[in-house]
């Protein structure tokens, strides 16, 4: 721990959900001994299966939820609740349906209440631009489809200029083919801005192909069992998911996520 | 890729626009037939009375009517009598719109006091509320004061219950994202549960217009018999039909603007939705 420090460091992070059943009070141990080190600028993907905890991570980082042991320090400095530095893109559609795009990605700054009219209007315009959302500034959020109002929802993100940007399956519930391009914009835009992300997601392909590292977690207790380091070189297009070396980092992950092969997923609770 | 959402968004308006003409089309369409309707009905009215098939006593007629209203503006009665009523109707409806709005924007957004309040907004929403116009006249006399009273009691509580449930039923993702960005309680009323609940609050006020008037007209009769209420209540005393239908006239019309005129505000805040 001494010397240089990462840029985000979680250390022997705890959590636990109490359920109070009318009789019996169940314990869930969601996340157990998280340590993670992020490096600024790095894209970090987390991946594991339905109810690992990945999303419940993420909002230990954002502090939307709190942990019950352990810290999270962004730059040395530990982290209780949310901060400006950091910004939390949801999986589904968030935006605020009586505001058009354009209010929508304003958001965020307005609440900040530091930034003049102008100064909101220059970051709300660029960060349309940043996801090509030109020309659906006055639109309302039901007059776009799926794929552009997850545009506006990481424009919105992006508007703050955060150092941290939290992704929480954004592009779950789109159809296969607006997911792959948005991935393919999402990674080109990685290239051209240098914040930390975490990006959580239960797709392989989808880990890989964005993740300069993919940290692999377990289902309950949520661990990390795995922390690998993509060696495919950036920018990525999307002709390198089909190249050979990009399968086998696929297939070593699907391995690791579902030892007995093609058995039924519950086989692997066992088998941690 | 931009360019094909693009160009697929950029045909979507046009559809609409199409779509949109053949709707103004159907609404015209619709008001002809309705003025039809109306036409038909008041011919009948009049043929009906010509033929002595009712006499003017009992049902007046549209002529009559007419004749009545003469009579009323000759004798200064009609306008100062419409004045009266909206007066009365004014201050009874803002009370209850400014009152239920806070009322239920509390009740909506703190749980304690919602469970506090809950037993007596229920009940004294779903009772028959024109059972204490006798107390009422116990505590107000039968004034103006004594009045407004009663339109309040009419239009108070849909707006409290709708108000409230609009702010109670705030989008659990909307919370999140606001408070990811740092909100206040202040900020996640003002920009989140507020405009939430605005399809709400309109439908609180449309059911507080119409009851309201309601109450305009129950005052009217039982308080001091001022007003148009009145007029029509003294009139149908003296079997003055014509002149009482003169006095329905005004509060059907009264009632057809004032909902259309809603009806615009509520279009103008709904753009948003699907």
């Amino acid at each position: 721990m001494a010397g240089m420090s990462a840029f985000l460091e979680i250390a022997d992070l705890n959590k636990r959900f109490v359920r109070r059943r009318r009789k019996s009070v169940s314990e869930l141990h969601v996340l157990k001994d998280i340590n993670l080190e992020v490096g600024g600028g790095e894209f970090v993907t987390i991946i594991g299966p339905s109810g690992c905890g990945k999303s419940t991570l993420l909002n230990c980082v954002a502090g939307l939820e709190e942990q019950d042991s352990g810290s999270i320090c962004l730059e040395g400095i530990a982290l209780a609740g949310p901060g400006p530095e950091r910004a939390f893109i949801f999986q589904q559609a968030s935006l605020l349906p009586w505001r058009t795009v354009e209010r929508n990605v304003a958001y965020g700054l307005q609440l900040r209440r530091r930034y003049s009219r102008n100064e909101i209007a220059r970051r709300v315009e660029r960060a349309i631009a940043l996801v090509g959302l030109q020309g659906f500034e006055h639109h309302y959020p039901h007059e776009l489809s799926g794929g552009m109002q997850q545009r506006a929802n990481i424009a919105r993100a992006l508007a703050t200029e955060p150092t941290l940007v939290l992704m929480d399956e954004p592009f779950g519930a789109l159809d296969a083919l607006t997911r792959e391009s948005l991935q393919d914009e999402l990674s080109a835009l990685g290239a051209r801005l240098e914040q930390t992300t975490l990006f959580v997601t239960h797709d392989i392909e989808e880990a890989v192909y964005l993740g300069d590292r993919v940290v692999v977690m377990s289902l309950r207790p949520g661990r990390i069992i795995a922390d690998f380091r993509v060696p495919l070189k950036r920018p990525r297009l999307r002709s390198v998911t089909e190249t050979a070396e990009f399968r086998q980092i696929v297939r070593e992950l699907r391995l690791l996520l579902r030892p007995s092969g093609d058995a039924p997923l519950k086989a692997e609770v066992s088998t941690r | 890729m931009e360019r094909m959402v693009g160009s697929s968004a950029t045909r979507a308006p046009r559809s609409r626009r199409r779509v949109a003409r053949v709707r103004e089309v159907r609404r015209a369409t619709r008001l002809l037939l309705g003025a039809v309707g109306i036409i038909v009905v008041l011919a009948a009215w009049e043929i009906a009375y010509r033929l002595g098939v009712v006499t003017r006593v009992t049902a007046s007629s549209p002529s009559d009517i007419v004749h009545s209203t003469r009579v009323l503006i000759d004798y200064h009665i009609l306008f100062s009598a419409m004045w009266s009523t909206t007066k009365l109707f004014l201050v009874g409806f803002a009370i209850s719109l400014g009152v239920g709005l806070i009322v239920g924007l509390l009740l909506g957004w703190y749980k304690v006091m919602h469970a506090l309040c809950d037993p007596w907004v229920t009940m004294l929403y779903a009772a028959p509320r024109l059972a204490l116009i006798p107390l009422v006249v116990v505590w107000a006399g039968i004034g103006f004061k004594a009045q407004v009273v009663i339109v309040v009691l009419l239009g108070l509580f849909p707006m409290i219950i709708n108000t409230m449930a609009g702010v109670a039923a705030m989008d659990r993702t909307h919370l999140r994202v606001a408070r990811s960005f740092l909100a206040t309680n202040r900020d996640v009323l003002i920009t989140i549960a507020l405009p939430g609940a605005l399809p709400f609050i309109i439908a609180g006020i449309r059911q507080s217009l119409v009851l309201s008037l309601t109450g305009v007209v129950v005052a009217e009769y039982f308080l001091g018999a001022t007003g148009v209420g009145g007029l029509i209540f003294k009139a149908g005393q003296v079997l003055e039909t014509g002149q009482a239908f003169v006095g329905v006239a005004f509060f059907c019309l009264a009632a057809v603007v004032l909902t259309s005129l809603l009806g615009v505000i509520e279009k103008h805040f709904d753009k948003w939705r699907a």
